[in-house]
């Protein structure tokens, strides 16, 4: 079973309120708290860092203007990645000829050319192409889980999904990509 | 099996599989001290609001203004297309849209004060007989190091006029630096007008925006002196209305204005710059049964001439929608690279009160997250059907229920509400361009404990995609 770990932080209403209010600290608290881990989100969908950037400008800038609209339920953090998803299906509405890259053209950042490294190395570039087999949905969950960073809690809030649900796909998907790699090291 | 808090090792191996590079440093602080100034901005905005009936009052008169002359220029030459008032407003770059009906004053020259490695330059000033605008922007010292999880209080600034007068900022907001890459913001900044006897002001600046606390000087004092504005510094805005047109109209076909609920989309005018051009124009409503706010356009593609997509920015379209009008207004920018006349094709998305319609739905005695009920119920809402085809109780929260649609016509979004039992929430989601036909999801949240079914859901809103030609063509 995955532990949980501590990793994206919940905004306290507190600091949702003084942002609303124009409180600087509480704004800069909440552009610290996610602007890494939604960057690394829209990093593992479009694949570049241009467009990574945009849409994380545009993200930030439609929270400011969604933020008054926001209903505190103590799902913030899904609330904001409901924001960058959106941005992200807007992207390849907009760009119908551009793939959801999911790590595809994530580049490898191979380590050494040293012996020892080369077992890790094959291993690791197997796994990614295990993980661009995955189908949408269960990329998305990668990608929120390990490279956004979210908790099961998070992730279950922001795709209407139950804790459980999330773990357990997870889960799954795991096992799944064990089997698999036991496969290629037999 | 992996101890607690010890993450597998195949996790492991996902998770640096999974791994992306870390976001450029550079871009990281621009746009936090972006989303603080505008963050900071826009909650100022909401404040100012009485602030801005006065002066909206008078941009107001004049908009009216012009369009009278416009709409007897229009009757007495072309139906569509007028080049008319060229001198009544003026565009000034970073600052907008200014009135020039009355004399023009701006800054001598750009004034430029250095503490401790910081520049702050205030650029520009517009100064007419309805507000005092000025623009400053700041350089950090190339040693600067931005704090982690640093706050940032920003205390208003001001300007204070020779006799003592202090006059306060009404409003301000973040202004693009794209041609400033040094430049960590730049802000412009609203004051009532000074009197045209005044040639100077003092802009006292207590903190820099968005910098954090205790890491720049305070307290900036920047004299400021203003003279009569060089007219080839104010390019003339092109006062140009014109309204949909059918796409297979002949080139003679009158122009027809669009009247789904009294929905109006104009391109109102166009500033020409030596890169290109800026179109504003704005999307009215007459009919209030679309509450303000309730209209969405959006500009889906141009095309030029020869049919070829021309690419199109974003630009400040100036004046937001005041509450009590129904109107939203937009502005594009575009290059100069494209053959006359351009396409814009906007999509419309209206929200409006349904006018009833119910379903009911029972979720059990005990139901659980991620549980999933089948409801196949097709109810008519303002004469169109919607399927709605199941609910889940999405979400960690117990009492979150998600409904999924579905309508054949052009309803692309509905809200539900429960009368007989208060919600905790609303929900709702989606994203992109919806297109007529494909399902969307409607939330509704129970508070706990979860009232006994069968429970009835009534339709409170739906979202139209209004299916007409919302083109529109333009020559420079």
């Amino acid at each position: 079973m995955e532990n949980e770990e501590p990793r994206q932080v919940e905004i306290e209403l507190n600091t949702i309120t003084h942002a609303l209010a124009g409180d600087e600290a509480a704004l800069a608290r909440i552009y610290d708290a996610y602007a890494r881990p939604i960057y690394r989100y829209h990093y593992s969908r479009v694949g570049n860092a241009p467009d990574a950037e945009d849409l994380t400008s545009q993200t930030f800038m439609a929270v400011l203007e969604a933020l008054p609209r926001y209903q505190h339920r103590g799902r913030f953090t899904a609330w904001m990645f409901q924001i960058a998803r959106n941005k992200v299906m807007d992207h390849f509405h907009r760009n119908p000829g551009m793939k959801d890259v999911t790590e595809e053209s994530v580049a490898d950042p191979l380590q050494s050319d040293a012996l020892e490294a080369i077992y890790q190395r094959e291993s690791k570039m197997h796994l990614k192409a295990l993980l661009r087999l995955l189908e949408d949905d269960e990329r998305e969950l990668i990608c929120l889980r390990f490279t956004a960073e979210l908790s099961f809690v998070q992730i279950g809030q922001l795709l209407g999904r139950s804790e459980d649900a999330v773990r357990k796909s997870i889960r799954r998907i795991l096992d799944r990509l064990a089997v698999q790699m036991e496969a290629q090291n037999a | 099996m992996p101890k607690l808090n010890q993450p597998s090792e195949l996790e492991k191996s996902v998770r640096d599989a999974a791994t992306v590079p870390e976001p450029d440093a550079e871009f990281i602080h621009s746009l936090r001290a972006r989303f603080v100034a505008e963050g900071h901005a826009s909650a100022n905005k909401n404040q100012e609001t009485f602030m801005r009936q006065k002066t909206f009052s008078q941009r107001l008169t004049w908009v009216l203004a012009a369009l009278v002359l416009v709409t007897l220029v229009v009757l007495s030459t072309q139906p569509t297309v007028v080049n008319a008032l060229k001198r009544l407003f003026g565009y000034v770059p970073n600052v907008g849209i200014i009135d020039q009906s009355t004399p023009v004053r701006m800054l001598t020259e750009p004034v430029t004060v250095t503490r401790e490695g910081f520049a702050v330059t205030v650029e520009q000033a517009v100064l007419n007989d309805e507000k005092s605008i000025v623009v400053y922007s700041f350089i950090l010292p190339p040693d600067y190091v931005h704090p982690e999880n640093s706050i940032s209080t920003t205390r208003a600034p001001f300007l204070t006029l020779p006799d003592g007068t202090r006059l306060d900022i009404l409003r301000a907001r973040h202004v693009a630096s794209s041609d400033c890459p040094q430049c960590y913001l730049r802000y412009l900044m609203e004051f009532d007008a000074i009197p045209a006897d005044i040639s100077e002001a003092t802009l006292e600046i207590l903190d820099l925006v968005a910098i954090p606390d205790n890491t720049a000087p305070q307290d900036w004092k920047i004299q400021l002196k203003f003279k009569p504005a060089d007219p080839a510094d104010i390019a003339p805005v092109i006062e140009q209305i014109v309204t949909p047109v059918p796409t297979t109209a002949s080139t003679d076909a009158p122009t027809q204005s669009v009247n789904t609920y009294g929905i109006t989309n104009t391109l109102d005018k166009f500033v020409a710059l030596p890169d290109g051009y800026i179109l504003y124009g704005n999307t009215s409503w007459t009919d209030p049964i679309i509450r303000p706010y309730g209209v969405s356009s959006e500009l889906a593609g141009i095309k030029d001439a020869d049919g070829m997509d021309v690419p199109f920015d974003y630009a400040d379209s100036e004046m937001n929608s005041e509450p009590s009008e129904l109107r939203v207004n937009w502005a594009y920018k575009v290059g100069t690279d494209f053959k006359a006349p351009l396409t814009l094709s906007f999509v419309m998305l209206a929200s409006l009160p349904a006018d009833g319609g119910s379903f009911t739905f029972d979720p059990g005695p005990d139901p659980q997250p991620g549980q999933k009920w089948d409801i196949n119920q097709d109810v008519t809402v303002n004469n169109e059907v919607i399927h709605v085809l199941a609910a889940e109780q999405a979400g960690i929260e117990l009492g979150f229920f998600l409904f999924n649609m579905q309508s054949d016509s052009n309803i692309t979004g509905a809200s539900v509400i429960d009368l007989d039992h208060p919600p905790l929430g609303g929900g709702g989601g989606g994203g992109g361009i919806p297109s007529a036909g494909a399902p969307f999801n409607s939330g509704f949240a129970y508070q706990v404990p979860i009232p006994q079914g069968p429970l009835t859901l009534t339709f409170t809103n739906v979202q139209l995609l209004l299916p007409s030609d919302w083109t529109l063509s333009w020559s420079p």
